[in-house]
């Protein structure tokens, strides 16, 4: 007979081995990656499964609107430093972590699968409304709260629901122990932090915020927020900023710490003041497990492009190279990210829009974008909803023109950024920005992979 | 020399979470287009509202948020007496909810509305589709000069037209008002509608219709190609 601990032991053997089954069938078949899938089967046989896999590692959960995919990144470069696992002088170490963006229960349980006995260390981004699940289950040493912001608005439907969310998590007994490590800029994260706030355990970061709409009504009693002189959030309530233990200075070139006032620079390859916010979230998580806030930086800088966003192409038309970048913006507060990157050499943006389920299907967000910052640049507008965007920047007095097709645009771009670059003869190079949101930044990865789209692409925008 | 169009955005801070900001830009450069100065003012929550603007805009907000404006708005004077002046006013999804008679709360209990309309507003009951969400399209009441309607709805409530009010259109596709197919409701210079897009992006004739209100010579013709080439995807 079987034994109730042999029992589990079996259950969850047959469990992972039909869940890689799953994982490995769906991907032969072309159904994308499996991970989802495999890990769902797994959980479907046993439910604990994620809890096993990961009891004995230590891990950090990262959760928010924006930058949850980032940080896990630059979390994971820190924590795979080779100086942490020389006892024996060995090089890098597997840091077991899910940073496809697969951050549902069943995309970490698929990441855990690959994990050997001997590999300590997992980083998960978690989605926003599974971070209560996924913690009681994998009992964290680190949870990283980034933001709560609107990213869905007809699917997921309030924030205010996702920061009660939070707060019961946070407020479980078998959490009581874990670190939090908490952007103190946004008056969602900290009020779902509640009671825990004062406590050892909670670390404040000044994370930024670029984007505050949401956050005008106080989530603890409806009021108004306010901002003082110092540009500290409070309300008349007793909800207010707490005090900073991490914080940036000089535009985000230097981090700070209240205990050690010592200004780290802070270089990295990923662009923009909110990845440098990341960063400083990322690296606040990294030294509860041991890692210096010096090395943290130094390895995060050799993260240059996360899932495929950041990532730079290069292509040549005559003597002119092109080094398109490809750049994400899921939401309102995303976009506004953007605008702060964008090449300001560049004549030329391409920025495309869908609007599926997991975009969010209504596209009035757009016109809570300030586009007419953008300026004088020439803008084509793509996917399946341009012509959303072209009228939003008629209304914005752009200069752009409404080409839905992916490809298309691109080449349209290509012959309209070397009309208004000056030549200067001899070799030149144009970089150009090429920003989509979710489903549109999948199909524009699909157009850069598969080697038929792209030569297609190649074949518009160089001579023949 | 006359003075420029105020237009008010009212408490972007809290009915302004679904894009409806838009509206004011809208309004403001399709006057600008046609060579009429015109001023947005965003007023937020804690700041009193002026009495002598010609165009209010409500957006569309969450629960909490949707009370603490009716409350608030219901206590301004000011705000009261530029209706009654006859000040162009569009309220959209809970601004449209909240200048009726009443509407529920989060617990679907009864809110005082401000009582501008003549239409009250109760939770949906039924269960298979609580929220309504997706894609409008309707067709306008007769004599108002308006093209088909379209827009974005997502709301819960459901609005029901007193006598007084006449409907903005009938709905052709979505679920608008939820009551005998209507959708949105025009008094006056009052304008209600649950359509985002924002609803002026998307129906450039109800634009210049509220604008037509304001200015006193005939609007001229602005080419609005674009839009139509919008319209055209969408109702596709
Ligand atoms: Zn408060």
């Amino acid at each position: 007979m079987l034994n109730g601990k042999r029992m589990r032991l079996w259950r969850m053997k047959v469990a992972i081995w039909m869940g890689l089954g799953f994982a490995k069938t769906t991907k032969a078949l072309g159904l994308g990656q499996g991970e989802q899938l495999g890990g769902r089967v797994c959980l479907y046989v046993y439910p604990m499964a994620i809890h096993d896999l990961a009891k004995g590692k230590k891990t950090a959960l990262i959760s928010g609107t924006n930058g949850k995919t980032t940080t896990t990144s630059l979390l994971r470069a820190a924590l795979a430093l080779p100086a942490i696992s020389n006892e024996n002088g060995s090089g890098q170490i597997n840091v077991i972590s899910n940073t496809g963006g697969a951050n549902l229960p069943s995309g970490i349980t698929t990441a855990l699968f690959s994990a050997h006995a001997e590999d300590s260390f997992c980083v998960f981004e978690v989605d926003e409304s599974y971070l209560g699940e996924v913690a009681r289950a994998v009992l964290p040493k680190v949870i990283v709260l980034l933001n709560l912001s609107r990213d869905q608005l007809d699917r997921v439907s309030e924030v205010k629901m996702l920061a009660e969310k939070w707060k019961t998590a946070l407020e479980l007994e078998c959490l009581a122990n874990v670190h939090l490590v908490v952007n103190a800029d946004d008056p969602m994260v900290v009020w779902a932090v509640g009671n825990r706030g004062g406590g050892e355990l909670v670390t404040w970061v000044g994370g930024g915020a670029t984007w505050s709409a949401d956050a005008t009504t106080c989530p603890n009693c409806g009021g108004y927020i306010r901002r003082d002189t110092s540009n500290s959030w409070f309300c008349e309530c007793d909800l207010k900023q707490p005090e900073y233990d991490w914080w940036l200075e000089d535009n985000g070139s230097f981090c700070v710490e209240k205990n050690n006032k010592d200004k780290i620079p802070i270089l990295l390859d990923l662009p923009g003041s909110f990845n440098r916010s990341n960063a400083l979230m990322a690296t606040v998580a990294a030294t509860f497990f041991g890692i210096k806030k010096e090395d943290a930086f130094e390895a995060m800088r050799n993260v240059t492009e996360v899932a495929g966003r950041y990532k730079k192409v290069k292509f040549s038309r005559g003597n002119i190279t092109f080094r398109l970048r490809l750049l994400l913006a899921k939401n309102p507060a995303g976009w506004c990210e953007i605008f702060d990157i964008l090449d300001p050499s560049s004549p030329v943006v391409v920025m495309a829009i869908n609007a599926k389920i997991a975009d969010g299907q209504d596209t009035s967000w757009l016109w809570d974008v300030p586009f007419e910052i953008i300026g004088k640049r020439y803008v084509v507008s793509s996917g399946e909803r341009g012509w959303d965007l072209g009228v939003r920047l008629k209304y914005a007095q752009v200069e752009h023109k409404v080409v839905t097709d992916l490809s298309d645009a691109l080449s349209h771009a290509v012959d309209t950024a070397i009309q208004r670059t000056e030549s200067r003869g001899g070799k030149q190079c144009i970089k150009m920005d090429y920003v989509a949101n979710y489903t549109a930044f999948q199909s524009l990865q699909k157009v850069m992979s598969s080697d038929k789209s792209y030569s297609k692409v190649l074949r518009k925008v160089r001579p023949l | 020399m006359k003075a420029d169009i105020q237009i008010v955005n009212v408490y972007p801070d809290l009915l302004g979470t679904y894009g409806d900001r838009g509206n004011s830009i809208i309004l403001a450069k399709r006057l600008s287009w046609r060579g009429v100065k015109s001023q947005i003012i965003d007023i937020c929550f804690d700041q009193p509202l002026p009495k002598d603007a010609q165009i209010y805009c409500l957006g569309g907000g969450e629960d909490v948020a949707q009370v603490s404006a009716a409350k608030q708005l219901s206590e301004s004077s000011n705000f009261d007496y530029a209706i009654k002046q006859g000040a162009v006013l569009l309220a959209v999804c809970a601004g449209f909810q909240i200048i009726g008679g009443s509407f529920p709360d989060l617990n679907g209990s009864a809110c005082k509305g401000i009582g501008i309309l003549d239409a009250n507003t109760f939770k949906n009951s039924s269960k298979r589709s609580s929220r309504a969400v997706g894609e409008v399209v309707a067709d306008p009441s007769a004599g108002l000069g308006l093209a088909t309607l379209i827009g974005f709805e997502n709301h819960s409530g459901l609005t029901r037209l007193g006598n007084r009010t006449t409907p903005l259109g009938s709905v052709r596709k979505g679920v608008g008002n939820g009551y005998a197919k209507l959708e949105g409701a025009i008094d006056g210079h009052v304008v209600g509608t649950y359509l985002h897009g924002p609803v002026l992006a998307r129906n450039p004739t109800l634009a210049d219709m509220l604008l037509s209100w304001v200015v006193d010579d005939p609007l001229p013709e602005l080419d609005d190609s674009e839009i139509d080439q919008l319209r055209a995807h969408i109702r596709n």
